[in-house]
């Protein structure tokens, strides 16, 4: 399990500032994909569709989920 | 046997004082008698408890009678029963998940108290206690927050100590290098007679880890140790994917949700055209709304993970709290 983190912890690094450069998008972390396993989560503000279109839904065997969470503001 | 509800009153009128002496019960009442699971129409006394516990556990004068004059008596295990309490009000003392806010900001909620040096000190938001880097430090802190009424001087508890910076993206730059290029060409621009001048910017966001700051309370006995509905904060710990975690907090009140993310980097929008990107946050699922940044986050064991300050309609973000300690290097009070 360290070591599926460790890697999906280095994709998400390699990618991470390419994914932020989509203007839809407003978090990246690491959660529960699709099937219950640990991957990567990118949250848009909005159009999840068009952003799936951007990026893989898998990297090196990591699942990739887009979430639909809206913007994302300090309470 | 009495089955009339005014012969039942009369004889809890008489074993009242009798069965609130025990310790553990904390109400008795009229109600009917619940057998294998299903309400009976037979009338019984009830007593709530906080927890039931094993006959064998008790001594002979702790036990509750089965039957007083005839009448079943039956044992409900409540918990601790609290008076619903509106976390808008003025608090004093006040504990954690109240009302509270600088004197230019709306309203946050009061995380818990921290200490520093031996010195007791309010822990919350810096965007509930310094107004987003925007405050000077001595500025007062209002308990209930302005927008819930609190009002300088009569609600004036705390005054803002210290608070970590808030790097926005877009925002004047304080690099070195950036201040003496633009010193150097607003010299010459001065020189040349031009009245356009440079101010460097920083373009590209700087990572932030977290949205706190401290207040000290004007007098120690203004302020609780506990979280309202909540209690005392057992410890300190960490939250894991998965986890169930809860706040009490100034506008939802006592919410619970998983953690659905971690090593989470998020944009923060401040309002105002003003962003903040936040790495190694915690997201947990919809417990929050406006007024409820500044909520201590806890665990299911009530030991505090994280400081609630950001969301959206269905995400709540929380700065870890091991990251909140080490940056104000503050403990829990």
């Amino acid at each position: 399990m360290d070591a599926q983190l460790e890697k999906i912890k280095k994709i998400r690094e390699r990618h991470e500032k390419e994914w932020f450069k989509i203007k839809e998008v407003v978090a990246v972390g690491i959660g529960m994909t699709d099937n219950d396993q640990v991957g990567i989560v990118i949250s848009v503000a909005d159009n999840p569709d068009k952003v799936q279109l951007k990026i893989p839904s898998k990297i090196d065997d990591v699942n990739i989920k887009i979430l639909k969470t809206g913007e994302i503001k300090a309470l | 046997m009495a089955t009339n509800l005014n012969d039942v009153r009369a004889i809890l009128s008489d074993a009242r004082a009798e069965l609130m002496a025990k310790p553990n019960v904390i109400a008795t009442g009229i109600g009917y008698k619940i057998s294998a699971g299903k309400q009976t129409k037979e009338l019984a006394l009830i007593c709530s408890v906080e927890s039931k516990k094993a006959k064998q556990a008790l001594s002979a004068q702790e036990v509750i009678p089965a039957t007083i004059q005839s009448i079943p008596t039956d044992v409900y295990p409540t918990g601790v029963i609290h008076a619903f309490q509106d976390p808008t009000q003025r608090y004093r003392p006040a504990p954690g998940g109240v009302s509270i806010g600088h004197i230019n900001i709306t309203a946050g909620t009061l995380g818990c108290l921290v200490k520093k040096n031996g010195t007791v000190y309010i822990l919350s938001n810096n965007h509930v206690l310094a107004n987003s880097n925007d405050a000077e430090i001595g500025d007062p802190i209002l308990q209930p927050g302005p927008y819930d009424g609190g009002q300088y001087p009569q609600d004036h508890i705390a005054n803002l100590s210290e608070f970590i910076p808030i790097e926005f993206a877009g925002q004047g730059s304080s690099c070195p290098i950036g201040g003496l290029a633009a010193s150097v060409l607003n010299g010459l621009a001065l020189m040349s007679g031009s009245k356009t001048r440079l101010i460097p910017t920083r373009v590209q966001a700087v990572d932030n880890l977290v949205d706190c700051a401290i207040a000290k309370p004007l007098n120690e006995f203004d302020v609780k140790n506990e979280i309202l509905g909540i209690g005392a904060i057992q410890g300190v710990s960490e939250a894991s994917l998965g986890s169930e975690v809860k706040k009490s907090g100034r506008t939802t009140g006592l919410k619970s949700s998983f953690i659905q993310q971690i090593d989470v980097t998020t944009s923060v929008s401040y309002g105002s055209n003003k962003t903040a990107t936040f790495v190694d946050q915690l997201m947990a699922g919809e417990m929050s709304a406006g007024g409820d940044s500044g909520s201590a986050v806890l665990n299911n064991r009530d030991e505090i993970v994280g400081l609630l300050f950001a969301g959206s309609n269905n995400t709540t973000i929380i700065n870890r709290i091991q990251n909140v300690f080490s940056k104000l290097q503050v403990t829990l009070a």
